[in-house]
């Protein structure tokens, strides 16, 4: 699971870019249409997509009760080719547990870490797909050309650098972009190693 | 005092980027009257919300529109000699806005046409030119003439083109330069003449006389301070496909079909939809979206052979171009998601009121080979709107039946 962790307090923007017919994944619509998401982005084994994607409407209600349900909507969850995991009985309120667990714990988390520009860009794969996360203040399209640079069959690039949050009578927010040569910094960076 | 002043500053830095619009040539850039009125001032009032002082894109404030109107000889088509019915339309979103970008978005509906610098807009998500209308064979000559005033390593110019070759000399790529700059150059705030003029100049549409159309909303609470308006150039539709604020007219108007009626007119539109709500550039997306339910509206069904383009900016965020390229970061203002709402109905109801506008403005034009496309009668309408008590106003309904009674 990655988490960034305050999404219930606001969304984030997000992109993704699919190859090759690869159809593991769900809760993709709210990006295509908001180019946000508040949700954590599960990974699990193909065959439990559905499973997980109902713990990830569970885990949105636990976290925040108050929290209306299309702001915590809907959980992005992506399969990897592995065998299915003996479920135990009451293996869905064991996961939402470990993973309220974690997230209060807090941690360094994982992947590859790419500095450039002062910003920090974390690179990990798990199984076909790369996740681009990143500080840098990028907009859904700039995630996209991020999310573009990969050659995994799923790739997805989300930024933490402008947090989108509910204003008090349509008041416009701050929204904040990197300059074309800010990002082309970050894309040299991230280009693939030949 | 001052005010003039800054304005006469604003149009000469916009001559020292556009000098040739001070060159007119042997067309008109400016149709100084209408003789027909508009559909809201006829007692048809499409939707909810109430236009801006024009109802036209023009309320965005800083949003200027300019014609060149290309209409010389008649008889048979020579190629390159005419006749010519054609010209092109320039929206300029702002009068700096090859130095200050904004964000952009746009919507295929159904894309068998041309709109240049959409890659961009899909890349990037700006604009930093005017957005050009004009006839399918001329997109790469009005292109040309943009870029030859941009800066170098500026930003692709929008230019986007529906097919007039049913009453223009099409092949014979009568628009030139010059005709850009005109219009970039006559480009004003206020009334839009709409019709017959521009880029619409050959169009035709719903198998009526087609062209320009515009209209505009003020946004509902709590965005009420926001304005949309929307620019058409509008070459699509089928006779029965028609709808008049829900009403099926072009049932009930079998007649005055474009003579001879040997082709299909099942052609392509163009909108334009401008806001000064902050919005990024996939949220103008959305708006975009929006634009085709407007579309809708009037009946069209976007056809197999149409190139329906909709293209959506907002003037709220100017991106200074040497921020956007070689700053670090840049900031802008944007609504957030769960309140564009009320953007959505009004972009609807300026898209539809802006496609019936072309249709109430545009007179008879023959063209090449003398085929011939009618106006839309408005006498006839305006029955068949009372009919189905969708003329409003009791005072707007006598004036209605005193014109009636003199025809118009």
């Amino acid at each position: 699971m990655i988490e960034p962790w305050n999404a219930s307090r606001g969304r984030y923007f997000i992109a993704y870019r699919a190859l090759n017919n690869f159809r593991s994944v769900l809760g993709l619509p709210v990006i295509d249409e908001f180019a946000t998401f508040s949700s954590p982005i599960f990974f699990c084994p193909t065959p439990i997509l559905g499973k997980i994607y109902n713990a990830g409407i569970s885990l949105g209600h636990k976290r925040d009760p108050e929290m209306g349900i299309d702001l915590g909507w809907p959980p992005i969850v992506i399969g990897y080719q592995a065998p299915v995991p003996e479920l135990m009985e009451n293996w869905e309120q064991g996961l939402l547990d470990e993973i309220m667990k974690e997230a209060k714990k807090g941690g360094k988390g994982e992947g590859e870490i790419i500095t450039v520009g002062g910003y920090e860009v974390r690179k990990l794969r798990i199984g076909e797909c790369e996740i681009f996360a990143t500080n840098a203040p990028l907009l859904p399209k700039q995630l996209q050309r991020i999310a573009q640079l990969s050659n995994a069959p799923f790739s997805i690039a989300f930024s933490t650098g402008n947090r989108l949050t509910a204003q008090k009578n349509a008041q416009p927010l701050v929204v904040t972009a990197a300059s074309e040569e800010a990002l082309s910094k970050i894309m040299d960076a991230l280009q693939p190693k030949s | 005092m001052e005010r003039q002043k800054a304005m006469m500053l604003k149009r000469r830095e916009f001559l020292k980027l556009f000098p040739a619009a001070l060159l007119l040539p042997e067309f008109s850039s400016v149709i100084p009257f209408r003789k027909r009125k508009r559909a809201r001032e006829l007692g048809i009032k499409i939707g909810r919300l109430q236009p801006g002082n024009w109802n036209a894109i023009t309320d965005v404030p800083g949003v200027k529109v300019g014609h060149s109107t290309i209409i010389r000889g008649s008889g048979k088509l020579v190629v390159g000699k005419g006749p010519v019915r054609t010209g092109v339309t320039v929206i300029l979103p702002h009068d700096r806005i090859a130095e200050e970008y904004l964000p952009a978005g746009y919507h295929i509906l159904n894309g068998n046409g041309e709109v240049t610098g959409l890659t961009q807009i899909e890349s990037m998500g700006v604009i930093g030119s005017p957005l050009c209308l004009t006839n399918t064979s001329s997109v790469g000559m009005v292109y040309d003439a943009v870029v030859s005033r941009l800066p170098n390593d500026g930003l692709m110019p929008v230019v986007g083109e529906t097919w007039d070759a049913w009453l223009n000399d099409v092949e014979g790529r009568h628009v030139h330069a010059e005709h850009v700059f005109a219009a970039m150059a006559s480009a004003a705030s206020g009334p839009v003449t709409e019709g017959n003029v521009g880029g619409g100049t050959g169009m035709t549409c719903y198998e009526f006389k087609g062209g320009i159309g515009t209209a505009s909303r003020k946004l509902r609470k709590p965005l009420d301070k926001y304005t949309v308006g929307v620019l058409v150039q509008a070459n699509h539709g089928s006779r029965e496909e028609l709808r008049i604020d829900g009403v099926p007219v072009g049932e009930e108007l079998t007649d005055l079909m474009p003579e001879p009626d040997e082709a299909s007119y099942l052609s392509s539109i163009l909108i334009v939809i401008a806001t000064d709500l902050p919005l990024l550039d996939y949220q103008l997306n959305r708006v975009a979206q929006r634009g085709a339910m407007g579309l809708a509206r009037t009946g069209s069904v976007a056809h197999n052979s149409s190139g329906d383009f909709i293209m959506a900016f907002s003037t709220a965020n100017r991106i200074p171009a040497n921020e956007f390229w070689n700053g670090k970061t840049y900031s802008m203002q944007s609504i957030e998601q769960y309140d564009i709402e009320p953007l959505f109905s009004a972009v609807a109801e300026a898209t539809d009121e802006a496609i019936i506008n072309v249709l109430f403005a545009a007179e008879d034009m023959i063209g090449r080979d003398d085929h011939k496309v009618y106006a839309l009668p408005i006498d006839r309408v305006l029955k068949i709107m009372d009919r189905y008590k969708r003329l409003f106003h009791e005072d707007e309904k006598r004036k209605i039946a005193d014109l009636m009674e003199r025809r118009l």
